[in-house]
Formats: C-alpha cells, sequence, structure tokens
C-alpha cells in the first residue's frame, strides 16, 4: 500500500552510466528526426551578411532591425516555439527541479523605441522585455518609460510557478516491519504555488529640485500545498495557500543645497492571509462505513498510530489515533504603516554625510479563528475539540544609520558607519478550546449534563476521561514580547597606496540586547468522570466539577557585544590582472543560538586576468570558519569554497566557457540525542540514557554530531560557427555532491547529500533570411543520488527537453 | 529610538549648517564657459565614439538644457583643444584612480538613492568602482550601461555565486526572474554585505516572502534575531528548501540540545520514529496558533 500525493509519472530505479546517456540519445530518436526533419524542410536561405539589414549579430547570433516611426528608432524581436519534453522516473523531482513541460511557449519578446531628438514627445525611450509565456515555469515582464528629466517609470511583473516534492522532506520513513506496510511517496509539505509580483514604480522630476517617486507592489501566492497536524497521529492536511500584499510608496526628494538631498518616503504595506487547512482525505474506514484517516506515520513496532491499526476484517481499529474531520480558518491582515527620512550631502569636497531614520509601526491582526477537531487522540481519550480565539501583534520597529566619509587626502579616507536597528514584537492571544471525550473512535462524546451523568458519575451518559484526560474547558490568555536592540559601528581606514594599490584596515563594534517574555494564563474545567485529573489533583470540587487555573511565565534577557578586526587590498598591477583580498575577525562574548559563533574567520580572495580582449581567467577563494567555544556545545563549523573560470574567444567563430567550483561544508557540535533504536539495530549516534537535562560538560548524553558536504560543480561549453550564419554550442555541467551525517534513523537514507546532477546541453542557431533565425536547444537533465533510496519511491530522474523556436526582429 | 533619532538630527544640522555657512561651492567653482569646447567640437575628432557610443545612449540627455555633453565627464575641453588633442590638458579615465573616477560619476549621480551609500560601501572599499561595472561608452547592457548584463557582470568577480545559483535548488537568477540587485544594492547599503531590507528593516527576504514575515503571537525567536541565514543558505543548496543542511533533524538539534535557551532536546525517539522535525512542528517560521509551532 502506497499514498501518492501527486501521481504522475511512472517511476523506476538507475544511476547515471556514460553509456545509459548514448542509450537515452538513441532512445530519443524520435526527437531527434524530429529536429532534423524541420531543419532539411525549412528554407536554409540566407542573404549575403552584407546584404543583411540591420547591423551586427547579436549574442544570439540573430540579425537585428530597426524601422524608424514618428522621431523614434524602432526594434523589436519575438522568439516562439515548442518544446517536447520526455521523463523517465520520478516526476516529482523533474518538477521541483526543472518543472518545463511540453507546449507551445512564447519565450522572448523585446520592444524598443528611442527618440531622435526628444523635442515634443510623450517619452524618450521605452523598452519593454518579457520572458517565458506559455507554461514555462518562471515567467516575467519588463518595462521601462522615461522622458529626461520628466518621469522614469519602471514595471515588472514576474510569475513564479514553485513546485516542491523532494519526497524525503517531513517523511515518517514507514517501514517494511509495519502491518499493514504504507508507503508515503510524496513528501507530506509538498507545494504547488504560483506567485505573482508586480511592482511599479515612478519619479516624477527626476533632476528638479523637488522631485517625487510613487510605488507600487503586489505580491500574491496561491496554490495547493499539503502540511501535517499532530493530533495523536500526524494527519495529511490540504492547505489551499492564499496570501497577498499589496505595498504602497511615496516619497519626495528636495535637493535643499547643492549635493545635499533630504527625502521623505512613506510606505504602506498590507498583508493578507487567507491560507486554511483540513483533512487531505479518509482512506480507511470503521466496521460499519465510516471513513477515518489514521494519518500518515504507519510503524506499527513502534506503536504508530497503533500496534494493530487494521483488524483482521480490514477495519481501522477503533482503539487506534484517528482523524473524522478537521478544519481550519486563521484569516490574518497586517498593516506595516512606515515612514522614513534621510539625508545624503556631499557639499564639502572631503566630507560625505548620509543618515536616514525610520519608524515603522506594524499591526498583525487575527480576529477569527476557528478550528474543529473531530477523531480520537488515543492518549488522552480526546473525540472532538473546538477551539476559537482571536489574537493581536504588534512590530514595531525603529532603525537609524549615519555614515560618514571624510577624505583626509587624495589617498587617505576615513569611513565611518553607524547603524541602529530596534525591533520589539508584543503579541496577546485569547483562546478558547471545548474538548469532548471518548474511549474508542466509535464512543459518541459525551457532553456533560448533571440530568444525565449523576454522582457518582460513573453512567455511560458521562464523559469517558482518563487519568491522562486534559480539561473540558479551557480558556487562555497569553501575552509573549520579543526585543531586539542592535547597535553597530564600523570604521575604516582606506588608503590609495598608488593608483593600482590600495588597502583597508577597520574595526566594527556591535552590541545587541534581546529581550523575550512569555506569559500563559489558563483558566480550567474538569468535568466528571475523574475529575481530579491532570491540573486539577487534590483540588476540591462544587457539584462534581473543578476548577482552576494555571500560571506560567519567563523572561530572559541576553546581551551580545561582537568585535571585528577588517583589512584587505586591492591591485591592479597591470591593466590586465586584478587582485582583491578581503578578511574579516570575529569575537563575541555570547551567543543566541548554540551554533551561532562566538569566533568567526573569513578570508575571501579573487583574481582576474584579461590577457587579451578575448580572454578572461578567473579564481576565487571565500573561506569561512567559525566556532562556539562553550563545553556544553564545543560547536565547530567552516565554509569553503575554491573556484577557477576561464572564457576564451580568441575567434568570432569559436568560443570556450570553463568553470569548476569545489565546496566544502563542514559543522560539528555536541546535540543532545539519547533515543532507543530498534531491535537489532546498532546505530553509532545513539546512547542510552534517559533525559538531557544535565549541565554537566561530562554529560553522557551528548553526543557529537559531525556533518559534512562536499560539492564539485563543473561547467564546459564551446561555440562554435561553422558558417557565417550558423551557431552551435555544446555545453555540459555536472553538481556532484558528498559528505555525512549522522544517521539517527536506519532508515533515513543520505537524499540531499549524495548525488549527481548532470545537465547536458547542445543548440544550433541559424540566420535565415528577412530577419528570421531559427533556433533548436536539447537539454538533457539527470538527478540520481548514491545512496540507497530509503522506504519511499526512487527520486532518479532523467528527462529530455528539445525546444525548437523562430526568431523574427523587425 | 530617542539616540536614533538624534543622531539623525546631528547628522542633518552638521550637513546643513556646513553648507549654510559656506555658500562657496568646494566641489571646484563652475569652469568658465570660455574653457568648454562643445561637444560638436569633440565629434570632430571622435566621431566614432560620439557616433556610435554615445549619441544613442542614455548619456547623451547631457547636451540638453545647461549640459556639457563630452566634457560632462572628461571635464572642460578648450585646452586639450587648444593644444592640439593634448592628452594631458582632458580628463581621461583610464589614468584615474577608482576612488577618482568614481567621484565624477557621482558628481550626478551621487544624489539617487540607490547610489546614496556608495562612498561608504563594501564595493568602494574594495577598489570596485563604477566603471568596473558601468562603460558609459562600450555597455553591453544598454539601460544601465552595464559592462555585462546581469548576472555574468556579477559572476565575473562572485565565481562562487555562479556555483551558488547553479545548484539544484536556487533562486531562479540565472532564468532571469530574480537579479542580484533585487536582494543587494551593488551601491552599497547599511547592512553587511550590501544586502537590501525592507522599509521597517527586516530582511528583504519578506519582499516576496511575506507569509514568513509574521509578526506572530508565537515567534520562533532565531528567525528575527539570528536571521533567515541561521538556517537557509539563499543564493542556492544542494538541500531541498536551501537548509544549510541535509537533513531537517540535525539542523533542529544543533541548537534544541542542552543548554538551549529553550526548550530542550526532544523526548521523542527519533530512532524509531519521529525522525521529521517538522512534521509535528509544521510551523516552524512562527505561529499565531501554538507555541510549539505545531500548527
Amino acid at each position: 500500500m502506497s499514498i501518492h500525493l501527486d501521481p504522475r509519472v511512472h517511476e523506476r530505479s538507475g544511476s547515471f552510466r556514460l553509456d545509459d546517456l548514448v542509450r537515452r540519445l538513441a532512445v530519443t530518436s524520435k526527437l531527434v528526426l524530429c529536429v532534423w526533419t524541420l531543419f532539411l524542410l525549412l528554407p536554409v536561405a540566407w542573404s549575403q551578411s552584407a546584404g543583411t539589414p540591420g547591423g551586427s549579430p547579436s549574442s544570439s547570433s540573430s540579425p537585428q532591425a530597426e524601422i524608424t516611426f514618428d522621431g523614434y528608432r524602432v526594434h523589436q524581436s519575438v522568439e516562439a516555439g515548442y518544446r517536447v519534453s520526455d521523463i523517465t522516473g520520478s516526476g516529482g523531482m523533474f518538477n521541483t527541479l526543472v518543472n518545463e513541460h511540453a507546449g507551445l511557449r512564447l519565450f522572448e519578446q523585446t520592444f524598443s523605441m528611442r527618440s531622435e531628438t526628444s523635442a515634443g514627445q510623450p517619452f524618450d525611450d521605452l523598452f519593454v522585455n518579457s520572458v517565458g509565456w506559455g507554461g514555462d515555469p518562471n515567467n516575467f515582464l519588463r518595462m521601462r518609460v522615461s522622458k529626461n528629466q520628466w518621469f522614469d517609470f519602471r514595471a515588472s511583473f514576474r510569475r513564479d510557478q514553485d513546485f516542491s516534492d523532494f519526497n524525503l522532506l517531513a517523511n515518517p520513513l514507514n517501514p517494511a516491519t509495519s502491518v499493514p506496510t504504507v508507503t508515503v511517496d510524496a513528501s507530506p509539505h509538498q507545494f504547488a504555488t504560483r506567485r505573482r509580483m508586480s511592482d511599479l514604480d515612478l519619479t516624477l522630476l527626476p533632476k528638479s529640485k523637488l522631485s517625487f517617486r510613487l510605488g507600487f507592489s503586489h505580491n500574491n501566492m496561491t496554490g495547493p500545498s499539503y502540511t501535517t497536524l499532530h493530533e495523536g497521529t500526524e494527519g495529511l492536511l490540504l492547505q489551499p495557500w492564499d496570501t497577498t500584499v499589496n505595498a504602497y510608496r511615496v516619497g519626495v526628494d528636495f535637493k535643499l543645497l547643492p549635493h545635499t538631498v533630504l527625502s521623505y518616503d512613506q510606505f504602506l504595506n498590507y498583508y493578507k492571509g487567507d491560507t486554511s487547512a483540513q483533512l487531505n482525505s479518509l482512506p480507511y474506514a470503521l466496521a460499519g462505513g465510516t471513513a477515518v484517516d489514521l494519518g500518515l506515520p504507519f510503524n506499527t513496532v513502534a506503536g504508530l498510530p497503533c500496534a494493530t491499526p487494521l483488524l483482521a476484517s480490514g477495519a481501522v481499529n477503533p482503539t487506534c489515533n484517528g482523524y473524522f474531520a478537521y478544519t481550519r480558518f486563521d484569516a490574518t491582515r497586517n498593516s506595516f504603516p512606515t515612514e522614513q527620512l534621510s539625508l545624503r550631502g556631499d557639499y564639502f569636497r572631503r566630507l560625505e554625510l548620509t543618515g536616514s531614520f525610520s519608524y515603522s509601526s506594524g499591526d498583525a491582526r487575527l480576529p477569527v479563528y476557528s478550528e474543529f477537531f473531530d477523531g480520537l487522540l488515543s492518549r488522552t481519550r480526546m473525540r472532538t475539540s473546538q477551539e476559537t480565539g482571536s489574537s493581536r501583534a504588534n512590530r514595531v520597529t525603529d532603525n537609524a544609520d549615519a555614515g560618514v566619509v571624510f577624505r583626509m587626502t587624495d589617498r587617505l579616507r576615513v569611513v565611518d558607519q553607524f547603524r541602529f536597528l530596534s525591533f520589539r514584537l508584543p503579541g496577546v492571544r485569547d483562546y478558547a478550546v471545548d474538548a469532548l471525550f471518548g474511549a474508542t473512535l466509535l464512543s459518541t462524546p459525551n457532553v456533560f449534563d448533571p440530568a444525565t451523568c449523576p454522582p457518582p458519575y460513573t453512567a455511560a451518559t458521562c464523559p469517558q476521561h482518563s487519568a491522562s484526560s486534559g480539561a473540558d474547558l479551557t480558556a487562555v490568555h497569553d501575552v509573549n514580547f520579543l526585543k531586539q536592540d542592535t547597535k553597530s559601528n564600523t570604521i575604516e581606514l582606506q588608503y590609495d597606496l598608488t593608483r593600482k594599490i590600495s588597502g583597508h584596515l577597520g574595526y566594527r563594534f556591535q552590541r545587541r540586547t534581546i529581550f523575550d517574555s512569555t506569559n500563559d494564563l489558563q483558566a480550567l474545567i474538569f468535568y466528571p468522570s475523574l475529575p481530579n485529573r491532570g491540573a486539577c489533583a487534590g483540588l476540591p470540587l462544587v457539584n462534581g466539577v473543578c476548577t482552576t487555573s494555571a500560571n506560567s511565565s519567563s523572561a530572559d534577557t541576553t546581551e551580545i557585544n561582537a568585535h571585528s578586526l577588517l583589512a584587505g587590498f586591492s591591485m591592479r598591477p597591470t591593466h590586465e590582472l586584478r587582485v582583491n583580498f578581503d578578511s574579516e575577525q570575529f569575537y563575541a562574548d555570547h551567543s543566541y543560538t548554540r551554533i551561532s559563533p562566538r569566533k568567526e574567520s573569513r578570508y575571501r580572495m579573487s583574481g582576474n586576468y584579461t590577457p587579451r580582449p578575448w580572454a578572461e581567467l578567473g579564481a576565487s577563494a571565500n573561506m569561512l570558519s567559525n566556532s562556539n567555544d562553550d563545553a556544553l556545545v564545543n560547536y565547530r563549523g567552516h565554509s569553503r569554497n575554491y573556484g577557477l573560470n576561464a572564457v576564451v574567444n580568441p575567434r568570432p567563430r569559436f568560443g570556450v566557457d570553463l568553470a569548476y567550483n569545489y565546496s566544502d561544508v563542514m559543522q560539528d557540535g555536541l546535540i543532545c540525542f539519547n533515543d532507543v533504536p530498534p531491535t537489532g539495530v546498532v546505530l553509532p549516534i545513539v546512547t542510552n540514557a534517559k533525559d538531557c537535562t544535565g549541565l554537566d560538560s561530562g554529560n553522557p548524553l551528548l553526543t557529537d554530531s559531525y556533518y559534512e558536504n562536499h560539492t564539485h560543480f563543473g561547467m564546459g561549453a564551446i561555440m562554435l560557427k561553422p558558417a557565417p550564419h550558423v551557431t552551435t554550442r555544446f555545453g555540459y555541467s555536472i553538481t556532484s555532491v558528498g559528505g555525512k551525517i549522522p544517521q539517527f534513523n536506519i532508515l533515513q537514507p543520505l537524499g540531499s547529500l549524495a548525488y549527481n546532477y548532470h545537465q547536458p546541453v547542445a543548440s544550433l542557431d541559424i540566420d535565415l533570411a528577412h530577419n528570421f533565425a531559427w533556433h533548436a536547444v536539447w537539454n538533457y537533465y539527470q538527478y540520481g543520488e548514491k545512496d540507497f533510496v530509503g522506504p519511499t519511491s526512487p527520486r532518479y530522474f532523467h528527462a529530455d527537453n528539445v525546444t525548437l523556436a523562430l526568431r523574427y526582429a523587425f | 529610538m530617542k539616540t536614533a533619532f538624534w543622531i539623525f538630527v546631528v547628522v542633518s544640522l552638521l550637513s546643513a549648517s556646513a553648507g549654510a555657512a559656506n555658500e562657496q561651492k568646494e566641489h571646484g567653482n563652475p569652469a568658465d564657459a570660455a574653457q568648454y569646447a562643445g561637444s560638436d567640437v569633440c565629434l570632430t575628432c571622435h566621431e566614432d565614439v560620439y557616433r556610435k557610443q554615445f549619441e544613442g545612449t542614455p548619456h547623451f540627455q547631457t547636451l540638453k538644457k545647461d549640459g556639457h555633453g563630452c566634457e560632462s565627464c572628461h571635464g572642460p575641453g578648450a585646452e586639450h583643444v587648444a593644444g592640439g588633442g593634448d592628452k594631458t590638458k582632458i580628463i581621461r579615465f583610464a589614468n584615474l584612480s577608482r576612488s577618482e573616477s568614481s567621484r565624477r560619476c557621482l558628481e550626478c549621480h551621487g544624489q539617487a538613492h540607490e547610489q546614496q551609500r556608495f562612498g561608504s560601501s563594501a564595493h568602494s572599499g574594495n577598489d570596485v568602482g563604477c566603471l568596473d561595472c558601468h562603460s558609459p561608452h562600450h555597455a553591453q547592457e544598454e539601460r544601465k550601461l552595464l559592462v555585462k548584463p546581469q548576472p555574468e557582470l556579477c559572476y565575473s568577480c562572485h565565481a562562487s555565486a555562479r556555483a551558488e545559483f547553479a545548484r539544484p535548488y536556487h533562486h531562479r537568477v540565472n532564468e532571469g526572474l530574480v537579479t542580484c540587485s533585487d536582494c543587494h544594492n551593488v551601491h552599497g547599503t547599511a547592512a553587511l554585505r550590501q544586502v537590501r531590507s525592507t522599509p521597517g528593516g527586516d530582511a528583504i527576504c519578506y519582499k516576496c516572502h511575506a507569509e514568513k514575515q509574521g509578526p506572530f503571537i508565537y515567534e520562533h525567536m532565531p528567525v528575527k534575531t539570528e536571521g533567515c541565514m541561521s538556517c537557509h543558505t539563499p543564493h542556492g543548496s544542494t538541500n531541498p528548501r536551501f537548509l544549510r543542511v541535509s537533513q531537517v533533524n540535525l539542523l533542529c538539534l544543533q541548537c534544541h540540545s542542552a543548554p538551549a535557551l529553550s526548550p530542550l532536546g526532544p523526548a521523542h525517539n527519533q530512532s524509531q520514529k519521529y525522525q521529521a522535525c517538522t512534521m509535528c512542528h509544521a510551523a516552524i517560521h512562527g505561529s499565531n496558533l501554538n507555541a510549539a509551532f505545531m500548527k
């Protein structure tokens, strides 16, 4: 038995071999035949280059064309075509990493109008570019219209189809030893959402003493997603995503003095969250036919959802954790008005000043919240619960920064940057829970009524509590607060030794003060039966009912002082060679989380060498190491990245682009992991102690968690122009990942810590007559892991995508 | 807040009073009109550059109104012309340091919001000037006069970023949906790594990922105090959801182990079940409904 959330392509395991690649090329011969047929049938007749109107070849080797219209030079181009797609293996992984399917496409469109004179014309420059229409996961449109000294308008629209189904994520990894065996083939947290973002910005009178800025942004994300909820067992919930942000901006720039600008900006952000949740499906049934969901985890050896979820008859065991129904509505409305004042002045030749101050008082409201659960939480015998309430939170921030650049001499500069950030997040929530109890899924959850539940409260019509049952009625008032103030100042000396060599030396101090507090006040009512349970143990009863309250609070303050030493240099010994080096040494007296560093060293080096105008060579090294020496943490980590790249185009008809990058990530620290593996399984990480609350550095419960990730990235591409109007490109890239991680669960594969991702590509461009260009691309994708699959469907896939397009420039 | 406000006031007064006290522009007195040759004179010798690499560019607007065209950037050219094209009598950007050449650009472009903090930026501090990314006469990207379009331009120095965006899980920079300048202001910000922020000072991540911003009743506090990068690598990752490590449980245990701030390590047996923390703690970025982020 298995659970499919997004059944698409049949699934097959496999591993990458070179002959496999060759076989794939042969299997897709029908695609290749299609390509060549089109190639032969197309009228491959091109004019001599001298006769081609419009000028020099573009980077895509297609001709440019231009027309003149009403005083404007107009360029347009459009590229449309069709993509063929053949996928084998995990459709979920293909959609997660590539998500480009077959169909007609408008690949790209450009439109440009540039004024020749500007006089008497509504605009000087108009440019529109859009990409990816027709079904591709990413498409965008960008537009810019401007008229010098009058206005500048920019707009963009972006649409992103984001699909995620890495099936190991949030997967219960149900073992084959479970009875029944239920495989969860897709990620319980997969999603297929669409985000649409628009940004409009208008600047009026940009060169004037007083200029104005207006802007609007819209961000809407919708689409299905899944999540899980723990109520005895983890039920799968369908979560239709629906969030919207509308942001408005108004600003004024006042050039009050030469080279001095004072600006005021008002921002208004409105957020609407209408995402809801409901039980996804009811795949099982009780005797009698009532549908029920037993949740995702099926590990009967470990008692999930219970020891015997299904009876011999195939019906659900009514004593098992399960769901009949679940719904949740929590519509949120947030507003964030922000005011900002900023100043920049470099009236003096040697002094440059910048500063800004902003204040924001955001408000987040959840006026009506409701949640309903119907099922069985066997540990407490809860059969139904209804939760209602409201909440309100605020986000108050004030930020300021001030910067000074003082040019002491033509070679020596002092740069100082001060920054102050403060946020305060108070929140209040009031809610009530009404719970009913029963022994099994078949039990009727009884409401307490003295008439039907008289003393001694043992009647079958009484609520059927157990000693572990929670309160019948709960009213909660939560007040939480989080605050952080950050002050930092960076001062740096920058010196130009010569026009080709410069260096900088600096110091940064940062102080963070974090304060958080919680206060939880509960009023609890316990009905019979067993009213003296839980928080009511030993308390007096009134008419068989116990009422009590509970209060808990906490508060904590952390102050962190951090110091950084900054140093670096840059050299341009020749016009062709450039070298940069930058470093930072960081020390903090405390940390807020266990893996926040108390010490950190950062080094960055990069070099570029351009021995010829057609050759560019580059190298880079980024090294970061950090640590937290607390005896109960003993954290060490590093991230080292080294790269080489070369772009060589010695002739217009030949070019090579090569790149290699190696990344080495390591994290190692003491963690608390004291679980008991299944019988017969030995896991090196596991100890057998009972709790992790000891604060003794010799605590045997703490164990080492060593994680490392080695990633190799290689890319090569060759461009050849065998004929003046023909361009071919061949390329290949690979991302190869390997590493180590503690194994907490014997069924957990390495997954994304051990795989190869191959992406060869080939393309053919032919410039045809009359500003037409024909374009064909073959993309191949192959994802294959180097470890066992685990109790899920394999994540391997390979895919051939062939794209045929015609481009017309006019 | 008071401290911050008064700092801002002091900076403003300092700047304004200094300007008011000294009316004389210290950037250099405006040159006499006689020192300018006129762009039509430049055209006579530099026709190729003028026609092909100036006329069609946005800088052509400098010819309008009181502008000086070529001489807006290269300085007054009368002496250069009188000297028969004496190269020492005209500003040649190849002979300037990056700092010097950038100051010339900022004479006009320095007041725009995007460029206001260039002088104190990481790029400027590392001797990366305007002409490393922009080319008024040889731009491949016409609108912003970039030497190369994004992201190739950025990759030419930040080679590691190319590899990061090539990883399977990546922000769609190579696809054109997101640009480097969406998240970074390459001309400098008050924040580290030249990262932008929302108007209220929050991480720029929330411009797109607005549902994670909150505020929430129950905050997952490091999300707000340490930032998104405590768990995610924003450029690209070999792990799904851009996580720093390949397994969620390790990420959680690195913090939620004694002596954690709160809560302490899990009481669940991850060796046999509960191997995915976020199966139960699903609302991990913050919740309005449950203090343990269960919903």
